[in-house]
């Protein structure tokens, strides 16, 4: 009988099948963690290539790709499904690739098959049974695991460990890219749309009603030197806004349609809340500050006494030069001066700011610009900003330099609104409100001939690097 | 069978057939591959088929092979004349002392342990027949009475390829009872050195038998039963099925349309070309067999490829009918065999 228990024979058939099932154990891993690997890598190298497909390829083409790439990677997974299962050894198997591996001739895969047909406990089936157990026994030290048995790690785990990192970087970049950011205008971000919401509205209300002049007419006298092409670049500008504007509408055109009706609601809201506003204040409504009243036409402004009324520009540089002298600011500076150009802030600071600068005209006297100090502020306290401030003979004869068109509004409204606010004080300031419309005759007259006047190149050079150089400091 | 009577039993038989080896090279000058092919036919229990040109050494080997051996030979000395009574023997009247007559059978040369069989295509078919029936039952039937044949029996018989007039080629069914077919070659020139040397003296070689002469039927019988207990894994059997199917060519007569082969070969080119008709199951034995006895020489106790490629090409070379086309272009059996047994490694995995 073939394996008896407790014999020599029984005990060498347990150490062959115990060594047999251990390697047969290894080969089983392998060939999982092989097609499992293999699987990844095409699977990874697939997923790389759609997810950059979708970003390097047409719509039309990336869906003409991604089907036959998404067969490929179904049959793929089938195939190595497949490969797997036909992969998988049994006993006998084992002991075949056993015998290929250690050149034993089939000896073991011979044994094999005969314990798998059911020796143990029969007859043996040839007389040469003990001698094959013997030489199969005597043949342990050939295959023994560590000889035997494949890697634990597979050769394709370093393609597949490429593949899925590629797959990796490539998930990884449109995450980090703007482009994987939700739609700000969608409907799930409503809530942060609508919060934002009096923010825009404000700004749009700035673009539509601002009175201060736009950041590239910070240098106020630019028409001085260019007339005809600031005009054109004004007129440039002004249609670039307008297209701005277009778009801003084509792009609210485009929002959903609630979303429209609840901006359109906020921004009326806001508008209503502004006029209200205005009418119960000093401030008049905008389409009435670049106009006198017909009851307004006495006061008329006195500009050797509100020349401080400075284009906006002109205001941003003498504050400029007033913070470089270390809070000393001059005179030249402007208790007026600030520092915030007119594109930072919203609509409604600026307007206010400009509703402070008027209040400060009021009490406060300022040159008509700061390039052409006044006799009672000419450096004031040391400041950088006297020194650095143009030289008055720069512009020609001080008499001859008229406002420009923002200066002469502002002087407008400053001089409309102190009048319809100081009316108490009407009768001791009434001969300056005269005289003031003199000297606006008188001035308007200066600037039309300073505009008429032919501007030798060499000096608008000398005027241009004096201004760049205060815009560098 | 204790594991050292097993081990013993192995041991024995390679040391007689390395014996046999030895002492017919004494005789015999070169040929190792093609005496060890008949050795290994002898010990499988099958017959050889030599095809060699006149002068080689055919009838040399048998001889020699016999006299090692220590058994009965014979030699028979095909012509066209040659009746099937002339092989297997015949009744005679005999007189005996009484005065009465009675037939008497009279064995024929078939009756010995090692028959040479000379030329054996240049008898008519009828006598052809008488042997190859012998060769495949063992036995002879003469008027009604069967007489079996002294076991071992073994034949060995030579083709001659030239002078093809007058002779009668066997058929492809006699040839199949034929377990090999070695084809003797032209020896070298140091063998023909050698074989002028020994042979042209007055000293001839003295061989020495491996067995008694009493003992060796058994003991030869023995040996050819310990082939049988050979071990053989299913996946070799399988691999010999696969090569057997591999011989016939698609589409040949007699193919059974529905065969669930675990494995199988895909069909050469060159068999569906050239290959008639492929091996029989014949082929398949006489394949396991001399693997067998391979493996034996081996010191193993089972088959393994090698040992099954190793007689392969003597074990079908004679079962592959060809086409006439394979005859217009020179295409052999060998050639074919060759790539199918190189076609075949790959069901080694």
């Amino acid at each position: 009988m073939v394996g008896i228990p407790g014999t020599e024979e029984r005990l060498a058939l347990a150490e062959i099948e115990d060594r047999l099932r251990r390697v047969r154990a290894r080969f089983n891993l392998y060939t999982l963690q092989h097609n499992f690997y293999g699987l990844g890598t095409a699977l990874s190298l697939g997923v790389a290539l759609l997810i950059f497909g979708a970003f390097a390829l047409s719509a039309w083409f990336f869906t003409l790709i991604a089907w036959p790439l998404l067969a490929v990677l179904a049959f793929l997974l089938l195939l190595f499904l497949r490969r797997g299962v036909a992969g998988w050894t049994d006993l006998t198997t084992a002991a075949r690739r056993i015998d290929a591996l250690a050149g034993l001739k089939e000896r073991l895969s011979t044994l094999v098959s005969q314990l798998t047909a059911g020796v143990i406990g029969k007859p043996p089936p040839s007389s040469l049974w003990p001698y094959l157990l013997e030489d199969n026994t005597a043949r342990l030290p050939d295959w023994e695991v560590k000889k035997i048995a494949p890697s634990r790690v597979p050769w394709s785990f370093l393609p597949f460990l490429a593949s899925f990192l590629l797959a990796l970087f490539v998930a990884l970049v449109p995450l980090l890219s703007p482009a994987t950011e939700s739609d700000p205008f969608s409907l799930a971000n409503l809530g942060t749309v609508l919060s934002d919401l009096p923010d825009r509205a404000g700004r749009m209300v700035e673009d539509k009603m601002s009175l201060l002049p736009d950041s590239q007419d910070r240098w106020g006298g630019s028409s001085m030197f260019n007339e005809g092409g600031t005009k054109g670049e004004q007129q440039g500008e002004k249609e670039t806004q307008g297209e701005g504007r277009e778009q801003e509408t084509r792009s609210l055109a485009s929002l959903p349609e609630e979303l429209q009706k609840a901006i359109r609601q906020a921004l009326q809201g806001l508008q209503d809340k502004g006029h209200d506003q205005e009418n119960q204040g000093t401030t008049p409504p905008p389409h009435d500050r670049l106009a006198l009243r017909p009851s307004d036409e006495r006061k008329k402004p006195d500009f050797s006494i509100e020349g401080q009324n400075l284009p906006k520009g002109k205001e941003q540089q003498a504050s400029g030069h007033g913070q470089d002298g270390e809070g000393k600011g001059g005179p030249p500076s402007g208790t007026g001066g600030n520092s915030q150009t007119p594109d930072q802030g919203s609509g409604m600071q600026r307007l206010d700011r400009a509703r402070l600068d008027r209040k400060n005209a009021r009490g406060q006297f300022q040159p008509d610009s700061p390039q052409i100090p006044g006799s009672e502020g000419e450096a004031g306290e040391g400041g950088p900003g006297a020194g650095s401030g143009t030289d008055p003979r720069l512009f020609g004869n001080p008499a001859n330099l008229g406002n420009g068109a923002h200066t002469f509004q502002l002087a407008l409204d400053a001089t409309h609104e102190r009048g319809e606010s100081n009316e108490g004080e009407e009768k001791d300031e009434g001969g300056i409100i005269e005289k003031s419309t003199k000297g606006l005759s008188q001035r308007q007259s200066l600037d039309d001939a300073i505009r008429k006047a032919q501007i030798p190149p060499e000096y608008e050079e000398i005027v241009k690097r004096l201004f760049s150089r205060g815009e560098s400091q | 069978m204790s594991n050292t009577l097993a081990v013993r039993a192995v041991t024995e038989f390679q040391e007689t057939f390395h014996r046999i080896r030895t002492e017919v090279a004494k005789a015999v000058v070169g040929h190792d591959e093609m005496i060890e092919n008949i050795l290994i036919a002898f010990f499988a229990g099958g017959h050889v088929l030599i095809e060699g040109v006149p002068g080689t050494g055919k009838t040399l080997i048998v001889r020699s092979l016999a006299e090692v051996l220590n058994l009965s030979f014979n030699r028979i000395q095909f012509t066209v004349d040659l009746m099937p009574a002339d092989i297997t023997g015949t009744r005679i009247v005999m007189d005996r002392d009484e005065g009465r007559r009675e037939f008497v059978f009279v064995e024929g040369p078939i009756f010995a342990h090692i028959l040479l069989a000379d030329e054996v295509n240049r008898s008519t078919p009828k006598t052809q027949a008488a042997l190859l029936e012998s060769m495949a039952e063992l036995q002879v039937t003469v008027a009604g009475t069967t007489y079996r044949l002294p076991p071992p029996f073994f034949v060995l018989a030579t083709l001659n390829p030239i002078e093809m007039e007058g002779t009668y080629p066997l058929p492809e069914a006699q040839l199949d009872r034929f377990f090999f077919k070695v084809r003797l070659t032209y020896p070298t020139h140091q063998e023909i050195q050698r074989i002028i040397s020994t042979t042209t003296t007055t000293a001839m070689p003295d061989l020495e038998p491996v067995f008694e002469r009493v003992e060796a039927p058994e003991k030869i019988m023995a040996l050819r039963q310990l082939v049988r207990e050979v071990l053989v894994a299913p996946h070799l059997e399988e691999y010999v099925a696969a090569l057997i199917h591999a011989t016939i060519p698609a589409g040949a007569k007699y193919v059974s349309g529905a065969d669930p082969a675990r494995i199988a070969l895909p069909k050469d080119e060159h068999v569906n070309r050239y290959v008639g008709f492929g091996s029989s199951p014949r082929g398949g034995q006489t394949l396991m067999l001399g693997a067998k006895v391979v493996a034996l020489l081996d010191g193993r106790a089972n088959v393994s490829y090698d040992d099954i490629d190793r007689v392969t090409m003597p074990a079908l070379n004679h079962r592959l009918v060809l086409n006439f086309a394979a005859e217009a272009e020179n295409i052999d059996p060998a050639t074919i065999i060759a790539r199918i047994v190189q076609s075949a490694r790959k069901l080694r995995r």
